[in-house]
């Protein structure tokens, strides 16, 4: 029993519209209705009535500001990421983006060194048809590592802006090719007697 | 009655199948936000899967002529995209599994259908010689005539999409909706494989290489609609 001859242990006193004139929470509502209990020894406002047959409310948190339990999940239930989920998700935006600039660019290079379907022989071909298997398959994993990082780590900014990258190169690339072939009709217009084959 | 193909400065064969594609794409995205699928991950498995269906079929076209110097866009190529697309992003997201995968689905025999009219346009992928009713002549090939089996392609397929619609439609439970995606991986692949049947460039033997492609794509299609079934839904 306190000094106030107020046992916390019991649930007397404490019914549908009574008031707490020390603004202390009843025993039965130091829980949050995930089962969590609220941080201890913090006040709740004075002579604030509490709503018939309603938990406490939900958004109340304590006079320093912190945050209570409920509000670290969000709406899915899922705990919103702490400070080392940064780094996997960090190491998963560099895998991405390796698969996404570097390997293409290294066999692309290997393509034009080693692989071509001109030089004749079958080897060749079945070298620059496994390179470019390569650039396409590593391509794809880029994108994947970004949308895994974009759906278990939605805070990470690395995933953001990598987003956004990937996004704006393959407009780009749209643009780009619908460009070109606007440029080929208009060269072929302008060859005089030039006939499609 | 018969259709008369002249020789075109330019086909728009490139910028009809893109637009197939996208028209597809809106297709799905309607009906998974229909099906209460967030904003995000509709636009994160639109995104992919479009990526996916352009990389597949060029990989496809490499693989089938295994030079470089020829690649182009390839049908099979594009329902593997389409596949490995939308079953990666199902097993991504998690939300509304049985649903994300069926309307993918669903939309590619609507794709697919839609490409066939540039097919009818540039002359490629021409059927055999025929001569009678709604008979083509191509003016690139001598005016001969051949059965116009893109157009037969367009009327299946559109036809193939509208009936997976009606059975996804018609329930509303998401097991009915795995059952219209069964039924669409089934008549695709028995209009497809029939048809190559009708084509100029069809080998002669009893099953072409293609077509061997295409069953084994259906299977794959048909197990992994098996597998995210049993999956819980959310």
């Amino acid at each position: 029993m306190n000094n106030q001859g107020f046992d916390p242990n019991q649930n007397n006193g404490f019914q549908g519209q009574q008031y707490n004139p020390q603004g202390q929470m009843p025993p039965q509502q130091q829980y949050n209705p995930q089962g969590q209990m609220y941080p201890q020894g913090q006040m709740y406002p004075q002579g604030q009535m509490y709503p018939q047959g309603q938990m406490y409310p939900q958004q109340q948190y304590s006079p320093q500001g912190q945050m209570p339990p409920q509000q670290q999940y969000n709406p899915q239930g899922q705990m919103y990421p702490q400070q080392n989920d940064n780094h996997t998700a960090t190491i998963l935006c560099i895998i991405s983006l390796l698969c996404h600039f570097v390997v293409p660019t290294v066999f692309t290079m290997l393509l034009g060194a080693f692989g071509d379907g001109d030089i004749g022989g079958s080897d060749d071909t079945l070298l620059s048809s496994f390179f470019s298997m390569i650039v396409c398959v590593s391509y794809l994993a880029s994108w994947v590592l970004m949308i895994i990082v974009r759906v278990k780590y939605r805070n990470s900014t690395f995933g953001k802006v990598l987003m956004i990258i990937y996004i704006v190169i393959l407009a780009l690339g749209i643009i780009g090719f619908i460009i070109l072939v606007a440029a080929c009709v208009d060269m072929v217009r302008h060859c005089p007697g030039f006939i499609l084959p | 009655m018969t259709f008369f193909i002249p020789e075109l400065e330019y086909t728009f064969y490139g910028p009809i199948v893109l637009g197939s594609i996208l028209i597809g794409i809106i297709v799905a995205c309607v009906l998974m936000r229909k099906a209460g699928v967030e904003r995000v991950t509709v636009l994160f498995t639109a995104l992919f899967t479009f990526v996916c269906i352009i990389v597949c079929s060029i990989m496809t076209s490499i693989i089938l002529l295994r030079d470089i110097h020829k690649i182009g866009f390839v049908a099979a190529g594009g329902a593997i995209g389409l596949m490995l697309g939308a079953v990666t992003s199902v097993l991504i997201h998690r939300e509304h599994t049985r649903e994300a995968l069926t309307v993918w689905i669903l939309v590619a025999p609507l794709m697919y259908g839609l490409s066939k009219i540039g097919c009818h346009i540039a002359g490629c992928c021409y059927g055999v010689p025929y001569e009678g009713p709604f008979s083509i002549h191509y003016e690139r090939y001598g005016g001969a005539g051949c059965f116009p089996i893109q157009l037969t392609e367009t009327i299946t397929f559109v036809l193939i999409f509208i009936i997976g619609m009606i059975v996804y439609l018609s329930g509303s439970e998401s097991i009915s909706h795995i059952r219209a995606a069964k039924v669409v991986i089934i008549l695709s692949t028995i209009a497809k494989i029939s048809q190559e049947y009708l084509r100029e460039g069809h080998t002669g033997g009893l099953l072409s290489n293609y077509q061997i492609l295409i069953f084994v794509i259906a299977v794959i299609a048909y197990i992994s609609t098996v597998f995210i079934s049993r999956m819980p839904s959310d």
